[in-house]
């Protein structure tokens, strides 16, 4: 799995204006529905299906990252979207600290596989401290494309 | 001389229905960091930091995975046996 494959370059915002947690993964799923990954009709439920899992507990995993995810009845592939906030966001995340990066899941009811590979994914290239920096101090959308296509080239599997 | 030299080791089988996804890693990373010890997971030829939620999420371990729990400190031993315990429970059965 690339990620390049999991997550859809024209969703993509270097430039997340929302501030607030709920606000800001509404703009992520608002993302993908512009770029026709999911339809305008399930935005609110897929919102609402990934706030509910946010509420058992914080995606942000620390340093600046954040997965909010759900299972939702209406994707057949799991689909993502990144959004970077120059700002920060408060996402109650296990370290206390602002989440700058948010890499949003939505995955069919009955895939836990493709799902744990996506958080594998994201997870190798995030260890790496410094595709963390850059993808975070991305100057545009385009640059964060390009970061993403160097991890997929970089960090193959086992 | 103390076991704080040696590395100890266990075997664990994920038992999370879903593999040891966002959830279940942040359980065992939580659980991890209140050993003083080194704490790593072996998957094949590679270890993983416990103490990384990264590092814990990066082991693609999908139930049924076998993984070897390490570690070497001062509580190594109780380390390596709790973590063995939690990673093969069914920790999204927890509600």
């Amino acid at each position: 799995m690339r990620l390049l494959d999991l997550v859809v370059a024209g969703a993509m915002t270097a430039e997340l204006t929302a501030v607030e947690k709920e606000d800001v993964i509404a703009e992520l799923v608002d993302g993908l529905v512009a770029a026709g990954q999911l339809s305008k009709r399930v935005a609110k439920s897929v919102t609402k299906a990934i706030l509910d899992r946010e509420a058992l507990g914080s995606t942000g995993i620390g340093g600046g990252i954040a997965v909010p995810h759900a299972k939702h009845p209406s994707v057949k592939n799991i689909v993502g979207n990144l959004g970077r906030s120059r700002k920060g966001v408060n996402f109650a995340a296990i370290d206390g600290e602002p989440v700058y990066l948010v890499f949003l899941l939505v995955s069919p009811p009955d895939q836990p596989g493709p799902h744990l590979k996506a958080l594998e994914r994201i997870s190798v290239v995030l260890r790496d401290e410094n595709f963390s920096r850059f993808l975070r101090r991305a100057k545009d959308r385009d640059e964060l494309v390009s970061l993403l296509a160097e991890a997929d080239e970089t960090f193959r599997g086992d | 001389m103390t076991d704080s030299e040696e590395w100890v080791e266990g075997e664990a089988v994920v038992a999370s229905a879903l593999g040891l996804h966002v959830r279940p890693a942040r359980i065992v990373w939580e659980r991890a960091r209140r050993f003083s010890s080194d704490i790593r997971i072996r998957k094949g030829r590679r270890d993983y930091d416990v103490k990384s939620i990264f590092d814990i999420m990066a082991l693609d371990a999908s139930r049924g995975t076998a993984l070897t729990v390490r570690a070497k400190g001062d509580d190594a031993r109780r380390a390596v046996a709790v973590l063995v315990a939690l990673i093969g429970t069914d920790l999204d059965a927890e509600s």
